[in-house]
């Protein structure tokens, strides 16, 4: 990997993918951190792969670049531990979260996640793309997103996704958020 | 169950996961449709066997899919049977054959009562 990237306006989905093409979201990256960390660090090749979910805007620097600057041991070293251990959180709480909640919870957490990222509660996205994220199949996107349109937390339509009630998809999702939550906080590292 | 089931032939809805499978039949008995339920092919024409169905509904992801299909065109009457598959990134109504795709449950109303169930 030739450069660290640092999402601005962009939201970027890290994704384990399997031999039968199924593939899910391990962790999410906004402006809050960076994708590349592993390059960083000089662990081998990461055997998952990098998505855009939310085009927009990044920084970018040269990996080598990059090391010297965490090499010096000042502030962006400390910033970096900072969010890689906020990255292993976020990594560990969702693979707990697959395993312990449902396919709505888990839509929910990851629709806070990213809007929370995207500053915006409309996102262009379609449900094949969703499916992939949850590692789910696109009917049970359809299922889970049909009874939080009904219950008026969100409309859907033809690949426009809005938030209409974000109290109520924060009431459906699981104790995960409340361990993941950026936003609110405004929370940035790198 | 409803008050609609005489004006309505049955739905039946062929889904391996239960939780899609019982979304898929709230859907339909909000809508005032009677739906049946079974997980596969197999399940699925035992039922055919004895109720007269309106339609069926699946997804294309269904372990089965291909083989519910290949045997839904080779059967004598339920080819005739209208298949609704959901695929929420495709138009809505779309056909190919007897099977028509729906995007969203929201829709399904409309496109039922296009098939006439």
């Amino acid at each position: 990997m030739r450069f660290v990237y640092f999402p601005e306006s962009s939201v970027l989905s890290c994704q384990a993918e399997m031999q039968d093409g199924k593939s899910a979201e391990v962790g999410m990256i906004g402006f809050e951190g960076m994708a590349g960390i592993t390059a960083v660090v000089g662990s081998p090749p990461t055997v998952h792969s990098l998505r855009v979910s939310i085009g927009g805007s990044a920084l970018r620097v040269s990996t080598d670049d990059f090391k010297r600057e965490i090499q010096r041991g000042d502030g962006v070293q400390q910033s970096l531990l900072a969010y890689a251990a906020e990255y292993v959180t976020q990594i560990s709480q969702r693979s707990a979260c697959a395993v312990f909640h449902t396919v709505e919870q888990r839509f929910a957490v990851w629709l806070l996640l990213l809007t929370d990222r995207s500053k915006n509660d409309v996102i262009q996205i379609t449900q094949e793309r969703i499916a992939e994220h949850l590692g789910v199949r696109r009917a049970g996107v359809t299922v889970a997103a049909a009874a939080m349109q009904d219950a008026g937390a969100i409309s859907y339509r033809r690949g426009n996704l809005r938030v209409n009630d974000r109290q109520m998809i924060e009431e459906i999702a699981c104790e995960c958020y409340g361990t993941l939550a950026v936003g609110r906080q405004q929370t940035t590292y790198m | 169950m409803n008050n609609s089931d005489e004006q309505h032939p049955t739905i039946l809805i062929v889904e391996d996961i239960d939780w899609i499978r019982a979304g898929m039949k709230k859907a339909v008995e909000r809508e005032g449709y009677r739906a049946m339920e079974v997980r596969n092919d197999a399940e699925a024409f035992q039922i055919a066997e004895r109720e007269p169905l309106g339609s069926i509904l699946t997804e294309e992801e269904l372990p089965t899919f291909d083989a519910l299909m290949a045997r839904l065109r080779e059967h004598a009457t339920l080819s005739s049977v209208p298949v609704v598959i959901v695929n929420p990134d495709t138009e809505d109504g779309a056909r190919y054959g007897n099977a028509y795709l729906l995007a969203d449950y929201g829709d399904i109303t409309a496109l039922l009562a296009v098939l006439r169930c």
